[in-house]
């Protein structure tokens, strides 16, 4: 074996260990091919891709990767329908903040009075906030268009609304008086945003008919319940019962309830691996920087982390239903013989 | 239509080609000015294969290597004509003013 022989393999090991950025069915497919293409387009003599090449195939491979699971992504029914159902639960979720503020109004005589005494956390995200009852108002209007099947005009005005908020929460920011906690300014606006893009997502009434009367009940009665509790909060010793027994309790009867079904699963992914992430780092980011202004470096980390729970959250339900299917599959092949009901 | 794509329909136009042919071929056809690297090449296969442009036809062995060819399908002869003469529109639009403006069209 001569040197260029030698060369000649290195090369192609080295293009071959590139090609695992596709995903398998595409190398099993086009693997040799790439590597005939690859091979003939390469200098006499070259040992090694040049950085270039070697970016331009991991960066195919990473968009074919993209294109495969949006795709199946959309062509699943039950990600579609968990879509469906999260565009009527997430601004029904976001009603309960809207009758947080009313009765804060109620109480106060103005809107957006702080909820607690002044010197205790709060939910607030100015110091004497009286404008951050602007980026509730429209979420039961939102609530009603998305029920009513407008959804297209429900996910333009729930967008709306969180450019509205962010917008003001980044002139407060710009201003230096901020106390903006991160529940605030990453939790509020990434629950509008899941709102708006499954609003966006599936057009028409099919949230009805996937959540059905049964399920619209209890989403509305969870809706209430939480309302109430947060309206009657007056006390930090309330607003601790809230957190700590009211949320957590339709939190895991919805996740059993939701459960049941392919669609379910999916919602409850979507839904609470975001919410996993929420109290894991907003507990300690709160009590961290209480009274003090979160810095950009810290918003955009946080930003960030909380799209990857969305991204992961996203994984983990295409993984958890693939893992469901090839159980099912077992179950069948084990019972060959017999018909799978 | 991004322009690789543009080229890559344009190169299997004229009939079938296997990948490292459409490379050669869109180098050409842009006189020197765009080659295509493999990995934007497949991606753009991918693409345009799964939207039934483009399919791929018969595969050969040529020194231990497999080659396979991709074909342009109607659709893709239909693509390819509509954004031609988009493109050709805008050129003459563009020259026309040039005239207007005294420049060197």
């Amino acid at each position: 074996m001569n040197d260029e022989d030698a060369r000649q393999r290195e090369l192609e090991s080295r293009y071959r260990r590139l090609l695992r950025w596709y995903p398998p069915r595409h190398r099993h497919d086009h693997e040799e091919e790439m590597l005939g293409v690859l091979l003939q387009s390469a200098r006499p003599g070259q040992a090694r891709p040049s950085p270039r090449d070697a970016a331009d195939i991991a960066w195919g491979g990473v968009l074919i990767r993209a294109r495969r699971s949006i795709g199946a992504i959309a062509a699943d029914r039950g990600w579609r329908d968990a879509f469906a159902a999260i565009g009527i639960l997430l601004p029904l979720f976001m009603c309960v903040k809207t009758a947080q503020l009313v009765a804060d109004w109620a109480r106060a005589g103005h809107p957006g009075a702080p909820l607690l005494p002044p010197g205790h956390f709060t939910w607030s995200v100015w110091p004497h906030p009286h404008y951050d009852w602007l980026g509730w108002a429209a979420w039961p209007l939102i609530a009603a268009l998305g029920l009513f099947g407008a959804r297209r005009l429900a996910a333009g005005a729930a967008a709306a609304t969180i450019a509205a908020y962010v917008a003001l929460l980044a002139a407060q920011y710009l201003r230096g008086d901020g106390m903006a906690t991160p529940v605030m300014a990453v939790w509020w606006p990434m629950l509008g945003l899941i709102a708006a893009g499954a609003l966006a997502a599936v057009p028409g009434r099919r949230g009805l008919a996937v959540l059905g009367g049964r399920g619209l009940l209890a989403a509305c009665g969870a809706t209430a319940a939480m309302s109430y509790a947060v309206a009657t909060q007056a006390d930090l010793l309330r607003t601790i019962r809230y957190q700590y027994a009211v949320v957590p309790a339709i939190v895991v009867a919805a996740a059993l309830y939701g459960a049941r079904t392919p669609a379910g699963r999916k919602a409850v992914m979507l839904l609470l691996v975001p919410y996993g992430w929420f109290k894991a780092t907003a507990g300690v980011t709160d009590a961290a920087l209480a009274g003090h202004a979160v810095s950009a470096g810290q918003l955009v980390f946080l930003a960030a982390s909380a799209v990857m729970a969305f991204a992961v959250a996203v994984g983990a339900a295409y993984g958890l239903e693939r893992t469901l299917h090839y159980i099912r599959i077992g179950q069948i092949v084990d019972g060959a013989g017999r018909v799978p009901r | 239509m991004r322009e690789p794509t543009f080229l890559i329909l344009t190169s299997l136009a004229a009939g079938p080609r296997h990948g490292y042919g459409i490379i050669t071929d869109v180098e050409r056809i842009s006189g020197g000015g765009l080659r295509l690297r493999a990995g934007t090449l497949y991606a753009a296969l991918d693409r345009l294969t799964g939207d039934g442009l483009v399919e791929p036809q018969r595969e050969e062995i040529v020194d231990g290597r497999l080659r396979r060819y991709y074909a342009i399908t109607d659709e893709g002869v239909a693509r390819l004509a509509a954004e031609a003469a988009r493109l050709r529109r805008n050129a003459e639009a563009a020259e026309a003013r040039l005239r207007l403006a005294g420049g060197p069209a």
